[in-house]
């Protein structure tokens, strides 16, 4: 997978959308630059099958920006050619939602999911529209009623943990990550994000919890990309560290298992910045310092 | 009083640009002797971020600010929807406990996303920072025309190039490359 800039300078319009489109990049501003042409021809175009899947591409980007009439003009193509598609009728409803018409949006919704009580697109949508109206707890609400339809739905689930999230339910947030980190647990992703919660509700037994995640995530990915889990186990370590010295009944296996875990993470994140980034290694010693767990040879 | 520099306004408006859909947030940084000037920001986040995430960003800033000579002065946040209502997020409410800890005059700077698309009103405003009690009262604030003045030159009429290279904490925890410090910003003004 090429860096989005490599990939934007070489200038090629269709290999930009494709590549916009197969990583899900939301690249509004470049998608409208490189993508209004092949609107504004239309059947003149020369993208073959691809040109739905652009046009699609091209309306939402054009609602991101405001571009009403070029988002009016791809909508037009996609209807004339697909005029019963619940793909397409969802992309109306979209338009209402960016006119500010929610009460028409609904509608759209509505006679939708009556015609396509299954599509879980067009239910989307519909969790998406309470969203939109700044109505968190019935979005919570219907993506409740979507999950319990369509209980595989990764991305879904992601998106109830975050809408808990927003409203400062913590452990029903968990509880959302919890459901993925059992139906994937070789997603190292899914740990992580599981152990941002815990170690966010605090508290011994939480923080162990997420000290356990972090630590998993990291037995499955020792890539570039999982600087969150060791960041993680600092902070983490540090806290567990903190809140059970003063415990009456402090564990020292578990004292030396937490100390071992932060050690091995700072190192990991010294000689990580020491290979990509040295001018920030400074500041990152320092802000690790802060997070030392008492041990005289971390402060170094 | 707060007076927002160019460099600060900048890169506000920049992050914000950059993720028009989404929630962002960062710090404010000022001169060490407490007059009320914000001369510099980092962006933090896009993304919904809670625990160690947070407190790693916040020692780094911190930490970033005490090499600098200045002080973490307050916190900036735009709400995901440009017509959303005003109530604090709970993102905010996180951050105002955090930063209250740190520094119990920070000032919470809210981008008026409802301001942004017209140049008519100035699109930030000061307010307390949520849940803290004996916090500052809201505030007016002057903006740097010259910082709004750059924004519009560098990424009006389809220009995207400086909002893609602004880089924020979330970015950075993706990729140790990218610098949340983001030096390169002082050329455009």
């Amino acid at each position: 997978m090429e860096e989005l800039d490599q990939v934007l300078e070489r200038g090629d319009s269709v290999a930009i959308l494709r590549y916009l489109r197969h990583n899900r990049i939301r690249a509004s501003a470049e998608v409208v630059q490189h993508g209004q042409g092949f609107v504004a021809k239309g059947k003149g175009s020369s993208l073959g099958i691809e040109a739905w899947p652009v046009y699609e591409q091209v309306f939402l980007a054009a609602l991101d920006l405001g571009e009403t009439l070029l988002a009016e003009r791809a909508l037009g193509l996609l209807r004339k050619q697909f005029p019963d598609s619940a793909r397409v009728g969802r992309l109306v409803g979209m338009q209402a939602e960016a006119e500010g018409n929610y009460a028409v949006a609904a509608e759209v919704y509505k006679s939708l999911r009556e015609a396509h009580p299954t599509d879980p697109v067009v239910w989307k949508r519909w969790v998406s529209l309470a969203k939109a109206q700044g109505d968190l707890p019935e979005a919570i609400k219907r993506c409740n009623e979507y999950l319990k339809v369509f209980q595989n739905d990764t991305s879904a689930w992601q998106e109830l943990a975050e809408l808990y999230l927003l409203t400062g339910h913590l452990g029903k947030a968990a509880f959302c990550y919890e459901e993925l980190v059992l139906s994937g647990p070789s997603i190292f992703s899914h740990h992580v994000a599981l152990a941002e919660i815990y170690a966010a509700m605090g508290g011994a037994e939480s923080l162990r919890l997420a000290r356990k995640h972090y630590a998993q995530s990291m037995a499955l990915h020792q890539g570039d990309d999982n600087l969150r889990s060791l960041y993680g186990i600092c902070s983490t370590c540090h806290a567990l560290a903190r809140c059970t010295h003063k415990s009456a009944h402090e564990d020292k296996s578990d004292a030396a298992v937490n100390g071992a875990l932060f050690k091995l993470a700072v190192d990991k994140l010294k000689s990580h910045y020491r290979r990509v980034n040295p001018s920030m290694l400074p500041l990152v010693e320092v802000t690790l310092l802060q997070q030392a767990i008492g041990d005289a040879s971390l402060k170094k | 009083m707060v007076e927002l520099q160019a460099l600060p306004t900048l890169k506000i408006l920049l992050h914000t640009a950059k993720y028009p859909h989404a929630e962002v947030c960062g710090l404010l940084l000022g001169p060490v002797n407490d007059v009320p000037i914000i001369d510099d920001a980092v962006p933090l986040f896009h993304h919904i971020t809670v625990g160690p995430l947070m407190e790693t960003a916040f020692l780094m800033v911190e930490q970033y600010a005490n090499s600098e000579g200045k002080r973490l002065a307050g916190f900036y946040h735009a709400a995901a929807q440009a017509n959303g209502p005003e109530t604090h997020p709970f993102m905010v409410t996180l951050v105002g406990k955090e930063l209250a800890s740190h520094r119990p005059d920070a000032i919470l700077l809210r981008v008026k996303n409802e301001a942004l698309s017209s140049r008519a009103a100035v699109p930030f405003e000061v307010l307390p920072l949520p849940g803290v009690e004996g916090a500052p009262k809201v505030e007016p604030v002057t903006v740097s025309p010259r910082g709004i003045q750059a924004f519009d030159q560098v990424s009006g009429n389809g220009k995207f190039a400086a909002c893609r290279s602004l880089v924020d904490m979330d970015e950075h925890f993706d990729d140790a490359r990218r610098d949340f410090r983001n030096r390169h910003i002082g050329d455009y003004l």
